[in-house]
């Protein structure tokens, strides 16, 4: 029987690098000097501050996100949970006049989608990229049914505020999703949910084994993913004023894309949504830089594959390879 | 280095000095063998002694460390186990590796197709050639369209047998090839050894753990125990009891551990007419407070769902269970849980630990409800429940934040008692708890579960290993086709009463 | 015998069966609803709907054959469209005008460059060892921003003769795009039917280590199968081109979803190593009729991919469904043989 011993520790660039939190800064802080370098305009804290207004809904997002890659799986109904939620809190809120009830409204929207994917995840043991992916097509459909191809409503004065107004040099929304990111990290970290979260994305056979209610504790991590991004859906009516069909698109690939590079494993079971957050600003740095190099969507689109790809190959195959 | 061979014209397979290290365990330690053409070498040992590791050395699926092989005089390098399939090395393990939605016949070919000048299979001749093999093998009874899906396991094992021998190898290594085999089988199975041994001169090596067996086959046997090479003989020479010595290494190797056979008339869990999906049949037994009751049998006879029906893995489709005196209902994990019913499943790797999450989040993880309030994880009694574990078990390890994938066999089979423990579920199932674990663990878990049962927990006991049994129970329940074919008691256990039993001999009782 | 091979066949090809059952019956309301059903209008029409999705399913069912999942499907057909509207014209006029040759060499050109997608897909999953599903999501993109960056408006000069060439009749009754369908049928036939690399996309979709220690080279049979799918991507690309007579990089299709929905319907498991080439074919005809049957009815556009979405849904619930049946099944039987004893 030999005891087990640990490598004496000592700090060198490769056990900082080891580190995923230190890795996420690193890089954060290159990619703004780069920016800054590029753009000397963008050397500032407004820049910042801009970039953190934009990550702030896509950070929002990623609250589900992360959530759900963390149970194993990956929502790819992102789009159009972003988009349905935003036509209904639109539609109501101008039907009723009262933007409570648009609230209220697109919230249960947001449980119910949640539900819908959870069941189909938990209970009818669907592959949880594929039912989300099918669920992303209905989710099409009832959009467009429901707003019958006219798309109504507009945001609020208070719903503006929260998306544009600033208190000390700092947006609301930033506020917002500060405030959220931090009961999602405690969530995760000093809760019993958060426990079973990492358990059910490492082995869902153990955690069953092991008492863990494994379909209820992924219906409500879906469902908690999917009013997130009704949250982020709604702000996202602030920033933008009126709710439009392709709102939600542009979120899909990168909201994945951002859980990965802040280094939660694509197979579930290891990551931190503070490593998210530093995933959500790198993608934004990127975007910025890419804006000032004058690239075209079609190349971001093709950047965004790319950094997937290449983040893959450095740690999506460190934990568990098949 | 090889040593003379008895038997065959010369040592055709050799080893010499091979060692192979997992992840803090040493598995093989300096190991050799040989074995000549038209011989049949036993490789004895105790579970976790290292004969399946040099068997995988062997076929090329396991890199070694160090050492060489040696086939028919010339050292070889195996890159890989089709590697070692061309040159004449076939092996029937006991892991199934067949493709379930293939048929009997596909399976056999699978990757020998014969094919015609513009690459065609030809399935009509798969298929009358897989029959005739079937046919002259003494196999008739295998239909070669049938999907191997559709297959029982007894059925399964021989087709993974078939495929090896259509291979026609020089060396058949059969690697508890007999564990899902009924007596008939078996037989069979040794007609077909001696056959290619004795008229068609290959080498066969074969691993079991049933004397009986060996008796009837074995020409020369050598002996492994904890990693290590102990010695070759020609069979015959030595007794029964000077093997098990050799074995297990000590005269007399018997443990100074008292039976635990709890209080009468006091049961913890009673089962009455439990079946299930034809996998379980009519199944009643009582479990006394206290007790340690074995349960036997061959594997795949029902034992593993016995115990995973107990813990709440689908519902029985009749039956009653009693914790206590009341019924109660198991429908899933958690209600076994709340009655106070755990398990320690046999597969420790995959169902019993989360090997990439820390020790102390895995001994924590079933227990999660005694260290929270309102869902929030208080911190201080998480870390008192892990320290206790680890003092309580003896876990080697220097830091509970390590992941679980670190600790050795046996300090993992620990951490999934200490689950099993913090969690307080009086009535334990446990599950081949000792396998692929060194002797001085399993004791160590012996005396463990002898505490445990004068502390009022209650075990039911499922292990492969014969010795467990005689030295832990006074009563054992050995099963047969998912019946209870005999419930033996007292001076009954003996292992030629569970094992004529476990064969179906003497009816059901 | 005889009697005994039967049942072995129809147990081994029950999810087929059943799929073309439903084909039946989906194909009877269609006949109801479409008036010119039994004219040689008809069958063209029905098959100038399902060949599209035919194919692209065909090309899913490789890689769900080998315990994959290809989501890049979609975006790979819109890539090969938009640059086979793009690249037709000028390689027209370079062969000095000629139709027929011009429009072959952009076939070819455009199915070469799906394979090399194709391939690119099979690479990053053989060689980096990571999963098809998240690595065809980043290919995906990869195509969609490729697409726009060769088509950046929809548009693009297809010849009208090149739309009805694919969308017409050959020989006054067969339509073109039955032939089309065959010819893909063999594509994937030569390599795969009857042949040993068949056998090897089974095997390694049931038990990739099982199949390894059988001797087969797992690597050249996954890239080939990810390559093939791309030739199938490439196809319907060329055919979308036919009929939209344009490239669009913006338009939303839904073949990712319904091309792995129709693999199921034809009885492919996603867990690898179950599915049939033919079970697919009556998958992808089901989906596309349906839609056809919902325009019919006159029922809003709006509920296609809501219907197709529950249909994928439903398909991947079988599993659950018979278990529940099973389990069912037991406990009634166990229940009479309590009452019996």
């Amino acid at each position: 029987m030999k005891t087990l011993r640990l490598p004496e520790k000592y700090i060198t660039l490769r056990t900082l690098w080891s580190s995923t939190l230190l890795r996420v800064l690193l890089m954060i802080t290159v990619l703004f000097i780069a920016s800054g370098i590029l753009e000397p305009n963008y050397f500032d804290t407004a820049h910042l501050m801009t970039v953190l207004v934009l990550a702030c809904f896509l950070g929002i997002i990623c609250i589900g996100q992360t959530l759900i890659i963390l149970t194993g799986g990956a929502d790819l109904s992102v789009a159009y949970t972003v988009t349905l939620s935003a036509c209904v809190f639109g539609q109501t809120a101008k039907l009723t006049g009262s933007s409570l009830m648009g609230l209220l409204a697109a919230l249960c929207v947001g449980i119910l989608i949640g539900l819908f994917k959870g069941i189909g995840v938990a209970r009818l043991e669907i592959t949880p990229m594929v039912m989300t992916l099918a669920t992303n097509s209905i989710l099409m459909s009832t959009t467009y049914l429901y707003t019958q191809g006219v798309l109504k409503g507009s945001s609020h004065d208070w719903l503006t505020t929260i998306a544009k107004g600033s208190v000390w040099g700092i947006r609301y929304c930033v506020l917002v999703w500060v405030v959220l990111g931090a009961l999602t990290i405690f969530l995760l970290r000093k809760t019993t949910f958060g426990r079973k979260i990492y358990a059910i994305g490492s082995s869902l056979r153990v955690s069953r084994l092991s008492g863990v209610n494994t379909r209820l504790t992924l219906i409500i991590v879906y469902v908690i993913a999917s009013v997130m991004m009704t949250v982020a859906g709604i702000l996202l009516i602030g920033y933008l004023g009126y709710p439009n069909y392709t709102m939600g698109n542009g979120y899909q690939l990168i909201s994945i894309a951002a859980v990965v590079i802040g280094g939660t494993s694509i197979l579930g079971g290891h990551g931190s949504y503070l490593g998210t957050m530093g995933g959500v600003i790198i993608i934004y740095l990127i975007q910025s830089i890419l804006i000032i190099l004058n690239i075209a969507e079609a190349g971001r689109e093709i950047v965004n594959g790319v950094i997937i790809l290449l983040v893959l190959f450095v740690y999506g195959r460190s934990e568990k390879t098949t | 280095m090889a040593e003379a061979v008895t038997t065959g014209n010369g040592a055709y397979l050799s080893v010499t000095g091979i060692s192979k290290h997992f992840a803090g365990v040493q598995a093989l330690d300096q190991a050799q063998f040989s074995c000549g053409k038209g011989e049949i070498h036993v490789l004895i040992g105790e579970n976790g002694a290292g004969k399946s590791t040099l068997v995988k050395i062997i076929c090329g699926v396991v890199r070694k460390d160090s050492g060489a092989i040696f086939l028919d005089g010339r050292p070889i390098e195996l890159q890989d186990a089709f590697d070692a399939q061309k040159k004449g090395i076939a092996a029937v393990f006991q892991e199934l590796s067949l493709i379930q939605d293939l048929s009997v016949a596909e399976n056999i070919f699978l990757g020998n197709e014969p094919t015609n000048r513009f690459g065609r299979i030809h399935f009509g001749h798969i298929y009358r050639e897989a029959a005739d093999f079937l046919n002259r093998l003494g196999l008739p009874n295998l239909h070669p369209r049938h999907l191997v899906r559709d297959l029982t396991l007894c059925d399964k094992q021989l087709v993974e047998i078939a495929k090896a021998a259509y291979k026609n190898p020089d060396v058949l290594i059969l690697d508890e090839a007999t564990s899902a085999l009924g007596e008939r089988e078996v037989e069979w199975l040794f007609g077909l050894m001696k056959r290619l041994a004795r008229e068609q001169g290959k080498a066969v090596i074969f691993i079991s753990h049933r004397m009986d067996e060996l008796h009837q086959v074995a020409d020369r046997a050598t002996i492994f125990r904890d990693a290590r090479y102990i010695m070759t003989f020609p069979w015959g020479e030595l007794k029964d009891d000077e093997i098990v010595e050799h074995i297990s290494g000590k005269k007399n190797a018997r443990l100074e551990i008292s039976k635990s056979s709890g209080a009468e008339n006091d049961y913890a869990l009673e089962v009455e007419g439990a079946s299930k999906g034809g996998v379980l049949k009519n199944v009643s037994f009582r479990l006394r407070r206290g007790e340690i009751l074995g349960v036997a049998g061959l594997s795949g006879h029902g034992q593993a769902e016995l115990l995973h029906s107990l813990f709440g893995d689908g519902t029985l489709d009749a039956g009653i269970v009693k914790r206590d005196g009341r019924p109660v209902k198991l429908n899933n994990e958690r209600q076994a849980l709340k009655n106070g019913i755990v398990l320690l499943p046999e597969d420790r790797k995959n169902d019993g630990l989360i090997l990439s999450h820390s020790v102390a989040m895995n001994i924590t993880l079933m227990a999660l409800n005694k260290i929270q309030r309102l869902g929030v994880l208080l911190r201080g009694q998480e870390r008192k429940g892990v320290e206790d574990s680890v003092e309580q078990l003896q876990i080697k390890v220097s830091d509970t934040r390590l992941p679980a994938r670190s600790l050795s066999g046996g300090n993992q089979q620990k951490v999934v008692i200490a689950k099993a423990l913090l969690v307080g579920a009086k009535v334990i199932l446990m599950s081949d708890p000792t396998r692929g674990i060194d002797i001085g663990t399993k004791t160590e878990i012996y005396r463990l579960m002898s505490e445990l049962t004068r502390k009022g927990y209650s075990i039911l006991f499922y292990t492969t290993e014969m010795t467990e049994l005689l030295t832990l129970c006074n009563r054992v329940l050995v099963m047969y086709e998912g019946r209870i074919a005999a419930e033996l008691s007292g001076d009954d256990v003996t292992e030629k009463n569970i094992i004529s039993k476990s064969i179906g001999i003497g009816g059901v009782a | 015998m005889k009697s005994d091979e039967i049942r072995i066949f129809a147990r081994r090809n029950r999810d087929v069966i059943i799929a073309y059952c439903v084909l039946l019956v989906v194909l009877v309301l269609f006949a109801q609803a479409q008036a010119d059903f039994f004219t040689r209008y008809g069958p063209q029409s029905i098959f100038n709907q399902i060949i599209t999705l035919c194919i692209a399913a065909l090309g899913q069912t490789l890689i769900i054959l080998t315990a994959g999942i290809d989501l890049s499907v979609g975006t790979l057909i819109i890539f090969t469209n938009c640059v086979a509207a793009t690249i037709m014209r000028p390689i027209i006029d370079l062969f000095g005008g000629s139709l027929l040759l011009g429009g072959a060499v952009t076939c070819v050109i455009v199915v070469l460059l799906g394979a090399l997608c194709g391939l690119f897909n099979g690479c990053v999953v053989v060689y980096g060892r990571l999963q098809p599903i998240i690595v065809t999501l980043a290919t995906g993109s990869i195509f969609s921003g490729l697409a726009r960056y060769v088509r950046p408006s929809p548009g693009g000069d297809v010849p009208s003769q090149f739309a009805r060439f694919f969308t017409g009749r050959v020989l006054e009754y067969i339509p073109m795009s039955a032939i089309v369908l065959l010819l893909a049928l063999l594509l994937i036939w030569m390599p795969y039917r009857g042949r040993r690399y068949g056998q090897a996309l089974y095997a390694i979709g049931g038990n990739e280590n099982a199949a390894f220690l059988s001797g087969i080279k797992i690597n050249a049979v996954k890239l080939l199968a990810y390559s093939i799918a791309g030739m199938c991507a490439a196809i319907c690309g060329i055919l979308l081109t036919a009929q939209t007579r344009s490239g669009d990089p913006t338009a939303a299709n839904n073949f990712t979803n319904n091309s792995i929905a129709a693999a199921v319907l034809g009885g492919a498991s996603l867990a690898g190593g179950k599915g049939s080439y033919i079970g697919t074919i009556a998958g992808a005809m089901i989906l596309s009729l349906i839609v056809g049957l919902l325009i019919f009815w006159g029922i809003s556009s709006y509920y296609q991919n809501l219907v197709q979405g529950i249909i994928l849904i439903l398909a991947l619930s079988v599993n659950f469904f018979s278990t529940i049946i099973r389990e069912r099944r037991n406990k009634l039987s166990a229940l009479k043989g309590g009452a019996t004893k």
